[in-house]
């Protein structure tokens, strides 16, 4: 009973995956067409997929925009500068 | 009483932390990406300074926006008084701005209604809740992928993974997100 549990849940990541790469227009033919073919028998990964489809509508609603990685360290020097000067006048 | 772990302040941290949040926070209300920048530093700022008065009863995210709120009414204020002083010159045709006035400043573009917006803040504030309780690499690897749209290539290099490397963590974090973000969003 475990084994076959073991065996469906490696199985059902394997299609998961297929699934992520769906949401991100990356899947090939060939994997898009397993994960048809794998959903229409599987309700645990169909759930799942409905999920994740979900997901990457809601998060494309958002209209999440985030700084880049250079931005984000001109805030650090900013941030370490003012620490260490404020140490410095403090010692 | 001492902050509970939780609530404890830790200036290094903060742009790890809350920058992304802070950042999505302000572009939704200056629709201007150098002036959001500049609210956020003035806010880290502030904040630094201010650090002893932190008394733990909120999270440090919650202080931050609190203090960032200040920050972008202030800004609001100034906008607004120029406008006074500037009423017979508005410019419609300048690129990168749009009108003199208080309202256009403030106002999304698409149109979206006040209550749209809280719909809006709500979700992001789920979204980024939900990305800190992922662990730092999940997190960051579904950031790059999902709002940054960095292609798969550039991730695995950046960060050295392979790509099936790269698509199982992608997987466990999405699972997480869903999981997280069920109740009210999915």
């Amino acid at each position: 009973m475990s084994t076959s549990n073991n065996l469906r849940h490696s199985l059902c990541e394997k299609y998961g995956v297929f699934c992520d790469k769906c949401q991100y227009d990356e899947a090939s033919i060939w994997e898009k067409l397993k994960l048809k073919f794998h959903l229409f028998m599987c309700g645990e990964c169909r759930k799942y997929s409905q999920k994740n489809t979900q997901l990457s509508e809601v998060i494309k609603n958002a209209k999440l925009s985030n700084l880049t990685p250079e931005e984000q360290e001109s805030f650090k020097m900013l941030l370490q500068k003012q620490m260490q000067n404020s140490s410095s006048k403090n010692s | 009483m001492p902050p509970s772990k939780e609530n404890q302040i830790n200036p290094e941290k903060w742009v790890d932390r809350y920058s992304d949040f802070l950042f999505n926070y302000t572009i939704t209300r200056v629709n201007n990406r150098d002036i959001a920048k500049d609210l956020i530093s003035e806010t880290f700022l502030a904040g630094l300074k201010s650090m002893k008065n932190f008394k733990g009863e909120a999270t440090e995210r919650t202080w931050l926006v609190s203090i960032l709120k200040r920050k972008i009414i202030d800004y609001y204020r100034k906008i607004n008084s120029n406008k006074g002083k500037a009423e017979v010159k508005i410019n419609y045709n300048n690129e990168g701005d749009d009108g003199d006035w208080l309202e256009e400043k403030v106002a999304d573009h698409d149109d979206i209604t006040a209550e749209d917006n809280l719909m809006n803040d709500e979700l992001k504030s789920t979204i980024f809740n939900c990305l800190s309780s992922l662990p730092d690499q999940q997190a960051k690897v579904f950031k790059m992928k999902t709002i940054d749209n960095y292609d798969t290539e550039v991730i695995c290099n950046d960060l050295n993974i392979s790509p099936s490397n790269l698509w199982v963590i992608i997987h466990r974090a999405r699972k997480k997100m869903a999981d997280c973000m069920e109740d009210k969003w999915l």
